[in-house]
């Protein structure tokens, strides 16, 4: 009879899966896979520490292999709690906006945004290197560290970030994208970071040294350096 | 990392398995209130339409833990693991609570095919006696207390 035969197939089909299945779930290693204790009791987890890294980096298009916790944290690995001073002045903000929140954990991540998004207000310099965190950031300079900003003088830079928030505010920006300004423009990258020396250049980068690099997306700093030229800025041109 | 326009592969075979969880999740458990509506309105029809729902989900559920299996953040962790030396035991405190998350979503996910499989084995062969009638609740409660605990502890991840 099909219909008895059809049952039967189905019976071996499920039967073997539930076989796998069982297979599969005792060789998954029992208990804790070595977590200390006190881990996954109330510790941050690895993803819901991130959100605060992915807003940074979401706000300013910055490129993931270029940013870490490093951002805010002096020494995750030996004391989570030993912050920068930009990561303190995060900190401070995301609790002075939500008092109820006993940890980084009980803020959503709307709030978490709210506060990145307060850190980076102007005028705001956590470093203290003359440099507000939302210039550092907006052309990819630490916020947290002091020796860490372009060497372009801030006010050339003050004077880009005018031009740029004009450009989003007016759609210029989204037209270039559009029109592909976000694409590698041709120049040699002398000490392969990723970022090529005509960009490097242009927002005080040293177009020579690895370790000096923008932590903004490339394509990102292409996109700014053809709103710059588009605004007549000669050095971009 | 991927300019814009760009497919990357790594990105999508990562955002595979929270697309497809949705499914098993949805099927099953509206298979399994159409299975108590049908019971109550004593309905032929509905019986065999939540019948359908839970053999799809069941299905569903199959992609679900090979896309889930095949994620490479799994793998990205344990590599990470591997790299994280013992002198920097917050970081590795970290990874090692991820994989502990993980791998709890991971038994209640072989879980969820177990009784899924025997929800359906018991309607395949289901009978007329009080038994039959016990053992099916008994497999569908089990179904949906997998699937939702399956569920939560992915959402956690997922966060």
């Amino acid at each position: 009879m099909p219909a008895e035969r059809w049952r039967l197939a189905a019976t071996g089909l499920l039967v073997g899966v539930a076989a796998v299945a069982a297979v599969a779930l005792a060789a998954v290693p029992p208990g804790s896979s070595g977590a200390p204790a006190g881990v996954g009791s109330g510790q941050p987890d690895l993803r819901i520490v991130g959100r605060s890294l992915t807003a940074v980096g979401v706000r300013y298009d910055l490129a993931r292999d270029r940013v870490s916790c490093a951002l805010c944290h002096a020494r995750l690995s030996t004391d989570p709690f030993e912050l920068t001073s930009y990561g303190a002045d995060y900190r401070e903000l995301l609790f002075r906006d939500n008092p109820g929140a006993r940890s980084i954990l009980d803020a959503s991540f709307a709030e978490i945004r709210t506060a990145v998004a307060a850190t980076s207000r102007s005028g705001l310099d956590s470093d203290g290197d003359g440099y507000d965190n939302d210039l550092e950031l907006r052309f990819g300079s630490v916020p947290g560290e002091a020796r860490s900003h372009p060497s372009v003088p801030v006010r050339v830079l003050e004077g880009y970030r005018r031009i740029l928030v004009a450009a989003e505010r007016d759609g210029t920006l989204e037209k270039l994208r559009l029109a592909g300004a976000g694409r590698r423009p041709d120049c040699a990258d002398s000490d392969g970071d990723g970022v090529v020396d005509c960009l490097e250049t242009l927002f005080g980068f040293d177009p020579g040294s690895g370790s000096s690099v923008s932590a903004v997306r490339g394509g990102r700093l292409a996109l700014y350096r053809a709103a710059l030229a588009d605004a007549g800025v000669a050095a971009a041109r | 990392m991927g300019e814009a326009g760009s497919i990357d592969i790594g990105r999508f075979a990562r955002d595979l398995h929270p697309m497809v969880v949705h499914f098993p999740l949805a099927l099953m458990l509206t298979g399994l209130a159409f299975e108590v509506v049908a019971a109550v309105r004593r309905h032929a029809g509905l019986a065999r339409v939540a019948l359908l729902l839970i053999g799809l989900g069941f299905a569903a559920a199959l992609v679900a833990v090979v896309t889930g299996l095949t994620n490479p953040e799994v793998r990205a962790v344990q590599h990470t693991l591997s790299v994280t030396p013992p002198t920097e035991p917050g970081t590795r405190a970290l990874f090692l609570q991820r994989l502990d998350r993980i791998r709890v979503h991971q038994r209640l996910a072989y879980g969820v095919l177990l009784t899924g499989a025997l929800v359906l084995l018991v309607r395949l062969w289901r009978g007329r006696g009080r038994l039959w009638t016990v053992a099916s609740v008994m497999s569908g409660a089990a179904l949906a207390v997998a699937l939702i605990a399956t569920g939560f502890a992915g959402g956690r991840l997922a966060r």
